[in-house]
């Protein structure tokens, strides 16, 4: 599990990955490198998550980066990339990853889940 | 001036008898009823609502749905919530999403009328005008680093406008679909007003980019010119200026949808799927979310969205000054496809 999403951060010009319960909490975060865009999270996620209507996969297109939802068992995950990711690589990385997280329930289960350089 | 509020509960018993609990106050607002959140959007655009009471469950666009698209289209107009599932959870997504007053059912009709009458009240908190000059009055505003929400009428014509000043600074506009400068200039054409002013401004980007002298220049060319052509002489009947206006728009409308069919089919013929394509402001409140979430990774504007909805067809939304829907076969070459439209609109973005 720790392999698919260390993957997905390892991937061309990803810049982070964002974990989001239904309820908009934000259960993990991990930006890599110095993305100076760290952004501050704010409360309004729970209605971004709303807004999504139960969609099961979401690509959005900026003018400067890319965002890539995916619903999975416990909420959406976000995949923050620049313009130069291969969205096929990223989306094939999640289709194999997301079964397995049915199995990560519980919140605790993804503390520690990335790798500290 | 009697108001226009609109009521929106996909249950008719709910709106029948808050129309009849209502009817006592229609000497200050007559009700305007939508059964969910699409018909509430096609009303907000259509006729000039003062304020927004919303059930937050209904089917297609629901209370969270149209709370967004009003945020982010009509900042001026105050929504009140109302649910038969009332939670704090559900009050504080509420007040986040920007709504001003939320109410639990079931509720007395009265209740709901002096919240109503509260809010329209503070339309006109910092006072009204009556015959006044928008260009002199306005730069007084910016003199005195005002913010606020300004609503104009013209005496003329009885259209109807709203400016948004922060600190003295004119953010926005917004008057008959027309918003930021465009919908600057018309108001700024307008020679007398009567306008009334609100002491708070729940608008907070930026959209107008020039000073508001210079915008007011413009709009006085705009003014000017257009004179000019309605005096020169016509030897066959033409179409008014307005009229002319409208079929230019019409047929930018159409070659739009048009040229994103041409993209499509040209990159990759007729597998698309997507025998439709039209304009569906059902999910402005949707793009306006994630318009804002690009804005925290300042990703700069939202070029375009794919999204599976778990049917048959997924669904490409292209932000511009009308979204643009383009329903999709699953098994498109989406890659192919969102690299032609992306790289075929640049400037229409949000």
């Amino acid at each position: 599990m720790n392999n698919h999403f260390n993957e997905l951060l390892t991937l061309r010009d990803v810049k982070g990955l964002m974990l989001v319960s239904f309820e908009g909490q934000l259960v993990l975060k991990e930006f890599v490198g110095s993305f100076a865009g760290e952004p501050k999270i704010d409360d309004s996620l729970a209605l971004f998550i709303h807004s999504l209507r139960g969609a099961r996969e979401i690509e959005v297109f900026y003018e400067n980066g890319r965002i890539y939802i995916r619903k999975t068992e416990i909420g959406y995950l976000f995949i923050i990339t620049g313009t130069a990711t291969p969205m096929a690589l990223v989306r094939l990385n999640c289709d194999m990853f997301v079964p397995a997280m049915k199995k990560m329930v519980k919140r605790d289960k993804f503390k520690g889940f990335f790798k500290k350089n | 001036m009697r108001r226009n509020v609109l009521l929106v509960d996909d249950e008719q018993e709910v709106l029948r008898s808050l129309q009849q609990g209502l009817a006592e106050y229609n000497e200050v607002f007559s009700i305007v009823t939508a059964g969910n959140g699409e018909e509430a959007i096609r009303k907000l655009a259509r006729d000039d609502i003062s304020l927004v009471v919303t059930d937050l469950k209904m089917p297609n666009t629901d209370g969270f749905g149209l709370l967004a698209h009003v945020m982010e289209s009509y900042p001026d107009i105050p929504v009140i919530v109302m649910t038969g599932y009332s939670t704090s959870e559900m009050e504080k997504l509420a007040s986040e999403g920007g709504a001003v007053g939320y109410i639990a059912k079931p509720f007395k009709s009265s209740v709901l009328a002096e919240l109503i009458l509260t809010w329209l009240r503070r339309e006109a908190d910092g006072g009204t005008l009556h015959n006044v000059s928008s260009g002199m009055f306005l730069q007084l505003i910016e003199m005195e680093q005002k913010t606020c929400t300004i609503r104009l009428s013209d005496k003329a014509s009885g259209k109807r406008g709203v400016l948004f000043f922060r600190d003295g600074e004119l953010l926005d506009a917004r008057v008959n679909g027309f918003k930021g400068e465009e919908a600057a200039h018309h108001i700024f054409s307008w020679e007398e007003v009567t306008l009334s002013i609100e002491n708070t401004c729940r608008c907070s980007e930026k959209k107008i980019k020039g000073e508001l002298q210079a915008i007011l220049l413009e709009a006085m060319r705009l003014k000017d010119e257009q004179a000019k052509a309605s005096a020169v002489p016509r030897k066959k009947p033409v179409m008014t200026v307005a009229a002319s206006l409208g079929h230019g728009e019409k047929r930018k409308k159409e070659s739009g949808l048009e040229q994103v069919k041409k993209r499509l089919t040209g990159t990759i013929g007729t597998r698309y799927g997507g025998e439709k394509i039209y304009y569906d402001n059902a999910w402005d409140g949707l793009l306006g979310q994630m318009g804002r979430m690009g804005k925290l990774f300042s990703f700069g504007p939202l070029k375009l969205t794919y999204m599976d909805v778990g049917r048959s067809q997924d669904i490409i939304l292209l932000p511009g000054d009308k979204t643009i829907m383009i329903p999709v076969d699953s098994k498109c070459p989406r890659d192919r496809m969102i690299h032609a439209l992306i790289v075929e609109t640049e400037g229409n973005s949000r």
